[in-house]
């Protein structure tokens, strides 16, 4: 997997991750404005529709997305998809699309737990972290916990999460608050350790 | 010390409740806490720890959210307000205080045995005053005492500040200006926790009312009966209803669904000095239905909604009507509690004019409408005369409420317990609403919608309705084209700059930069 951003939004490309394919061709899947793209040896083979997929992430046999949205469905959320990867041909297939927790607007980040059973994406807009279960068939569930930011006179604005390769441990950075935080992950539950918030005095200790 | 209940607690399953059975949808709606608050500290003390917690807070008065901006709060917090007492402050001198949490009728019955005064709002004794002010609240007494929000003096609200602290305010006129106005009409759950509403001054209670009505059958009815009905019922408000003499008059047509048997014209009236010593207003009020086949009918509002006492079969001649008097406290308090929770869905509309014969017409075909295994009953439209002292102009630039130039206003409703009936009933409601609201009053870019304009005015934001979120122009329709959404977008960015209070049709923060 390749993080090229600052490189890719010159290009006017949102996102890119790669993956080996078949006969070790390499697949690569870049988000644009409003698909992703499957490529193979330059070319694009597949153009799947989608909104500002800002992260891509692979896990198994799924592609999953973000989409950098202010509003899902009329209600003031961003919103998750994921896609079945065919084995040989890298080719996308459709599984489900989910929106985030209400206020989870413009999300720009996520990361898929080492098991493949949950993601936790980073809500820039509204300032929270949320999570949502996957079943072995790639379907995303509802969220299942939304964890607010309050910040130290700023509002958060988490930007970016991944997990830490043993699956217990979530980093993620928030350019709001100027911070970086550590999450447990337990039981599909991320908590946070890395600090706390003191609101008597309006410090992080 | 507050009762903060989980889910293991006996209470929980009955608290989680709203009082709109449609919701929570799934048990995953759920909140984690629903934190019983009893006054402004354990607020205080409730709220800064679902803060800390990163938990979303929600918060409940009475319950009676048409949607489920409060009870649907996965994992949050649910603020319950009920047990909330006003205390007179040091300072309050003759100033009114209502708590939050108090229930309209029970907010009546205190200012009226206490200082015989009362607030101008609704009808349902049940309904919480935290959620029903800050929305507007409108009510019978309305076109003769204006809303609600038009005498409040000062609100006192906790707000969650940029370092994330709970601060309790007191915001009126001079102080935190903004945020007053955005709490005079700008609706529930946006911006803080209100805790308290305080009136310097409030009307002086009527001594007494007359009630009445006419009743109309569908069995013996006619398009052409029913659209001269709405007319004349329209423009009786549009001509006649905007001489003060006639403010003492709120009039309610219930126009119920063919399925349940008849329809029918109501009316609560006092002179504007509080009694009924001249009764030429509604006398002449019903007279303009005595050639369409109308009934005397003794009649009362309850809960909203006009209850026919019984009927007298004979058709009345002109100037003979069924007028009941009745004490004002008897007629605001007695049997207004409403039937319990039952499913529902609402929607809204302001007119500023009569209806128009299509939409008469319109409104007569979707009454008679039946659908295959869609039981009707207990679906109405009721139209309540609207104005008079609601719409001095003064009102719009010192209140979020916009709706200052209607004659009319809308309620859309319906009623059921079987949640199998929730598709066909929603259907019914969604395609009454589109119809009548697409054509020749709207142009074609609000289709669909009460857009504001010439003939319409929008929707009342304390009847809120999700579908219209599928709409980029919502906040259009209930905050209106002026400045009012603006500023309560200002109000959200400062005030609560984390977007901590929030819901599906909550003021939404200004489109961030990504």
């Amino acid at each position: 997997m390749t993080s090229r951003r600052g490189f890719l939004q010159v290009l006017g490309w949102l996102s890119a991750v790669s993956a080996l394919r078949g006969a070790s061709a390499e697949v690569q899947y870049v988000g644009t404005e409003d698909a992703i793209e499957v490529r193979a040896r330059g070319r694009v083979i597949q153009r799947v529709a989608s909104e500002r997929p800002v992260s891509l992430e692979l896990s198994g046999h799924f592609l999953f997305a973000v989409n950098e949205i202010a509003e899902f469905q009329g209600l003031p959320s961003g919103s998750v998809e994921s896609f079945a990867v065919d084995g040989e041909t890298g080719w996308l297939t459709r599984v489900s699309r989910r929106g985030l927790s209400l206020s989870a607007t413009m999300p720009k980040s996520l990361a898929v737990s080492p098991d493949g059973r949950h993601l936790v994406v980073a809500a820039y807009g509204g300032g929270s972290y949320n999570v949502l279960p996957v079943t072995p068939t790639g379907e995303i569930g509802r969220v299942t916990q939304a964890v607010k930011e309050i910040g130290c006179g700023q509002v958060a604005h988490p930007h970016s999460v991944m997990f830490h390769p043993s699956g217990r441990f979530l980093i993620a950075t928030d350019t709001g608050i100027d911070r970086v935080s550590v999450f447990r992950f337990s039981e599909g539950r991320m908590t946070r350790v890395s600090y706390q918030f003191d609101s008597k005095r309006g410090l992080l200790t | 010390m507050f009762a903060s209940i989980q889910e293991q607690d006996p209470r929980f399953s009955t608290l989680k409740r709203s009082r709109n059975l449609r919701w929570p949808v799934s048990p995953s709606d759920s909140p984690h806490f629903i934190e019983v608050c009893e006054n402004s500290e354990d607020v205080v003390t409730a709220l800064q720890r679902t803060v800390d917690a990163g938990m979303r807070p929600t918060v409940r008065s009475g319950g009676h959210c048409y949607e489920d901006f409060v009870v649907n709060n996965p994992g949050g917090a649910i603020l319950d307000l009920s047990l909330l007492k006003a205390w007179p402050l040091p300072g309050d001198g003759d100033r009114y205080r209502i708590s939050a949490g108090s229930q309209l009728g029970a907010a009546y019955l205190e200012l009226y045995k206490r200082h015989g005064v009362t607030m101008p709002g609704g009808s349902c004794y049940t309904v919480g005053a935290g959620g029903h002010i800050c929305g507007g609240g409108y009510g019978v007494l309305s076109r003769l005492f204006g809303l609600t929000v038009d005498w409040l003096s000062a609100v006192d609200i906790a707000t969650v500040e940029a370092s994330g602290k709970v601060q309790l305010r007191r915001v009126d006129k001079t102080n935190d200006p903004l945020l007053f106005r955005a709490c005079r009409g700008g609706g529930g759950g946006n911006f803080g926790v209100i805790t308290d509403y305080v009136f310097d001054s409030l009307p002086k209670a009527p001594r007494e009312v007359v009630s009445g009505g006419v009743s109309f059958e569908w069995a013996t009815m006619t398009e052409a009966r029913f659209v001269d009905i709405l007319l004349k019922f329209g423009d009786y408000f549009e001509t006649r209803g905007k001489d003060e003499d006639t403010w003492g008059m709120f009039a309610a047509l219930g126009l119920d669904h063919s399925s349940g048997g008849g329809f029918g014209v109501s009316l609560q009236f006092c002179n504007p000095d509080g009694t009924c010593k001249d009764l030429s207003v509604p006398k002449e009020f019903l007279d303009r239905f005595q050639d369409c086949g109308a009934k005397p009918q003794h009649s009362v509002l309850r809960n909203g909604r006009v209850v026919a006492l019984n009927t007298t079969p004979a058709s009345a001649c002109p100037g003979e009507h069924a007028l009941a008097r009745q004490v004002w406290l008897d007629a605001t308090i007695n049997g207004s509690f409403g039937d319990g929770g039952s499913r529902a869905k609402y929607k809204s509309c302001y007119m500023k004019e009569n209806f128009s014969v299509s939409e008469a017409k319109c409104i007569y075909k979707h009454m008679k409408r039946t659908m295959p295994g869609v039981d009707l009953r207990g679906s109405m439209l009721a139209v309540d005369s609207y104005g008079g002292a609601v719409n001095k102009p003064a009102l719009l630039s010192e209140t979020a409420r916009p709706q200052r130039a209607s004659v009319m206003k809308l309620q859309f409703q319906s009623y059921w317990h079987n949640p199998a009936q929730d598709a066909g009933r929603l259907q019914w409601m969604s395609d009454f609403y589109t119809d009548l609201y697409t054509g020749e009053n709207v142009p074609a870019s609000y289709s669909g919608t009460p857009y504001p304009g010439k003939h319409y005015e929008g929707c009342y934001i304390n009847y809120p309705d999700i579908d219209m979120l599928k709409y980029p122009f919502w906040p259009q329709l209930y905050y209106g084209t002026g400045d009012i959404y603006p500023m309560l977008q200002d109000v959200k960015q400062k005030y609560d700059p984390h977007n901590i209070f929030h819901h599906s049709m909550s003021v939404r923060p200004k489109q961030e930069k990504a």
